[in-house]
């Protein structure tokens, strides 16, 4: 190298030195040589001086609003994703769910489905759970005062990255039709939408008095797996859970329909999971941590899968997560019904106000439309969502599901680099078999969270968990990623009644 | 992304009044920056990379910002426009928009004319500048990106990034030498 090249390379360092862009190595040399060098600092400061010339020049805004133009010409084209989108949806037949009697026909042919996302986040607290049967019987008021009193609910609803679009509800900009908002939900809370879209709770209250009724939820619930819980409380990962629940025709699982939604999504599914990879029998499981309190137990075993139910775990960026929502909430004739579960928000959404989960489960909440029934909301509570997480958190955690321990597999990682990984691989999917868990008993094992139990916890304890210790942050590509768990349940001709779900209990 | 992956997802499900939202968030700061490297067409420049943005939005992966890559489309278009006019960013257009270059740095007695005249004096210095160089200005000093983001925006190393910005801040300092009374340090070396 030259001694201009050499000199050059020199002054380089210092125009990165001015923007902090230099590794630890590169500033020590360059202050050294600033300590010494009285061109070095001349040169630094005419760099500086240069640099804040331009960062001085006025803000200036465009002599005309764009939002016109832009759409204009956006709706003129012919190859307009507008265009495009209402060409797809045009040939299928309007559902007239909640309108007319065939309407009800269509949602007692439909599928439950429940989508758990989970947004990973880097501490380490353990999720909230529960008894799933005391949960599942709890009555509305019960379960207010729980998310109120327990400040875990509150604290694991706290978003890595809310989605929420405050920022957006500021602007003002052109009142998009009435049509245009009856045909979709828009995504920001800024933006009205119809009255099926942003009140599903109210709209499956409005089902569950108006639709047949029958024991094929009896036949849901009871085919549920209420697997004892193998969770591991000392997961690393804490995720952020909403739930969304979906009426699906059963031609569209038939068909593969989600499979192929998720796919043009960028999302590839992969091998299903052995009914043994899923949930160890407890023969077979792990010993209990060197607490020991209890043994898991099995509560019930009976699988999802045998009322034709599927299960399918996603693992994709937020955004795969939102075309796949916009797209369940496009496709009418596949899916009657999608309802984002804020289960927890919404019993406690005066605590939430200032949080990142409530303007996230408001978000995924516009994509809400039609009816789903109540008890199916019921059915996949956070003990699910807490089964999942677990089995999402690693091969560590016990007896749960190897769906998550397989996307983040440790060779997979060395294999691809996290950059590459958001580049290249959008999102994976995998099929798992549906189960629901208690994970009472392994919350109890766990001695960092010892006496913490949802349901069995004393109350006091519930308190300690706003001091649980936090895990150094992360900052992976994975952890941009969220986990969503499709479930997707078929229930008989009819749509199932309240009391047929409370046998689950 | 947080923010904008519901208006995406929401325009690619064909409502096009969210992709308006899109717009108005972002309109003004990239046509501030547009500005500083194309001219007057920045209004135009800004126009077409919101709709080759819309036509393109389904290959967005999220792996960025939306800004990021809407900066990507922009900054291409501008480059293209560039070497299409030649003049991109013409002295001719910007003494339009912003007066005539001053003949000197001397101050004046009213604080308020020398502040236009030295917001006039950079802008004319960034105009003699190549684009390459403007552009990598503009989006370090104005936008604030970082050198990864700048090589995100113009598909160009790292290693690349920084050394191009050293070069463009010192072709600036050349161009302002005369108003930041600093003396062109002669190359010896």
């Amino acid at each position: 190298m030259t001694s201009d090249s050499q000199h050059e390379l020199g002054d380089e360092l210092l125009s990165a030195y001015l923007d902090d862009e230099l590794s630890a190595d590169e500033r020590a040399l360059v202050e050294r040589r600033l300590a010494v060098d009285a061109d070095a600092r001349q040169m630094l400061e005419h760099l500086r001086s240069a640099s804040q010339a331009v960062r001085e020049l006025p803000h200036q805004a465009p002599d005309r609003d764009l939002r016109v133009p832009v759409l204009q010409k956006i709706e003129a084209r012919p190859d307009s994703p507008s265009h495009a989108a209402a060409a797809k949806s045009e040939p299928m037949p309007k559902l007239t769910i909640g309108r007319t009697a065939r309407g009800w026909v269509w949602a007692s042919l439909a599928v439950a489905a429940a989508l758990l996302i989970m947004l990973n986040q880097s501490d380490d607290r353990v999720p909230p759970i529960g008894d799933v049967a005391q949960r599942t019987s709890e009555p509305p008021a019960a379960k207010e005062t729980l998310a109120r009193d327990a400040p875990e609910l509150r604290a694991w609803n706290e978003p890595a990255a809310p989605p929420a679009a405050p920022a957006v509800a500021e602007v003002d900009s052109p009142a998009p039709s009435a049509g245009e908002l009856a045909d979709m939900p828009a995504p920001s809370a800024a933006v009205p939408a119809d009255e099926s879209s942003i009140a599903p709770q109210a709209a499956s209250q409005v089902q569950l008095g108006a639709a047949p009724q029958s024991d094929s939820a009896g036949e849901f619930h009871e085919g549920l797996d209420y697997v004892a819980a193998s969770q591991s409380a000392s997961s690393s990962d804490e995720s952020e859970l909403v739930v969304v629940h979906v009426l699906a025709k059963r031609q569209a699982l038939e068909n593969k329909s989600f499979e192929k939604l998720l796919e043009s999504k960028g999302i590839a599914l992969e091998a299903e999971t052995t009914e043994e990879q899923i949930a160890p029998e407890p023969g077979t499981a792990p010993p209990p941590a060197e607490s020991g309190i209890e043994q898991e137990r099995l509560i019930e075993a009976r699988s999802l899968s045998t009322a034709g139910c599927e299960a399918v775990l996603v693992e994709a960026p937020p955004m795969a997560i939102y075309k796949c929502m916009a797209e369940l909430n496009q496709d009418s004739n596949n899916y009657p019904g999608v309802s984002v579960d804020d289960f927890e928000l919404a019993d406690d959404v005066s605590a939430l106000e200032a949080s990142g989960a409530k303007k996230l489960a408001t978000d995924l909440g516009k994509y809400s439309r039609g009816v789903v029934p109540q008890q199916y909301k019921d059915a996949f509570s956070r003990d699910m969502a807490s089964y999942y997480q677990s089995g999402a958190n690693g091969p560590d955690a016990r007896g749960a599901p190897p769906f998550g321990a397989e996307l983040r597999s440790p060779q997979k990682e060395s294999q691809e680099s996290s950059t590459r990984r958001s580049e290249v691989a959008l999102g994976r999917a995998r099929k798992v078999q549906p189960r629901i868990v208690s994970a009472r008993d392994a919350e109890a094992r766990s001695n960092r969270y010892e006496g913490l139990a949802g349901a069995a916890a004393p109350a006091d304890a519930l308190a300690d968990r706003d001091v649980l210790p936090q895990a150094p942050s992360s900052a992976s590509a994975e952890s941009e990623n969220w986990q969503v768990l499709f479930l997707l349940c078929p229930v008989e001709e009819a749509a199932p009644s309240p009391a047929a779900a409370n046998r689950a209990e | 992304l947080s923010d904008d992956a519901p208006l995406i997802a929401a325009t690619l499900a064909g409502d096009s009044a969210a992709f308006g939202r899109l717009v108005g968030l972002y309109q003004d700061r990239l046509y501030n920056s547009l500005l500083r490297v194309v001219g007057e067409d920045a209004a135009d420049i800004a126009q077409d990379a919101f709709v080759q943005a819309y036509l393109k939005l389904d290959s967005f992966r999220g792996s960025s910002a939306f800004y990021t890559w809407l900066y990507r489309i922009a900054f291409n278009l501008a480059m293209s426009h560039a070497r299409r006019e030649r003049r991109a960013a013409s002295l001719d257009g910007m003494k339009d928009n912003f007066g005539n270059e001053p003949v000197d740095g001397q101050p004046t007695p009213d604080a308020g004319l020398e502040r236009r005249e030295s917001v006039e004096m950079v802008h004319a210095a960034l105009a003699r500048l190549s684009t390459d160089y403007r552009t990598i200005l503009v989006l370090r000093e104005i936008d604030g990106c970082r050198y990864d983001e700048i090589a995100d925006i113009l598909e160009l190393p790292v290693g690349t990034v920084r050394s191009r910005l050293f070069r463009a801040r010192l072709a600036l300092r050349d161009q302002l030498a005369p108003r930041l009374h600093v003396e062109k340090i002669v190359d010896t070396r």
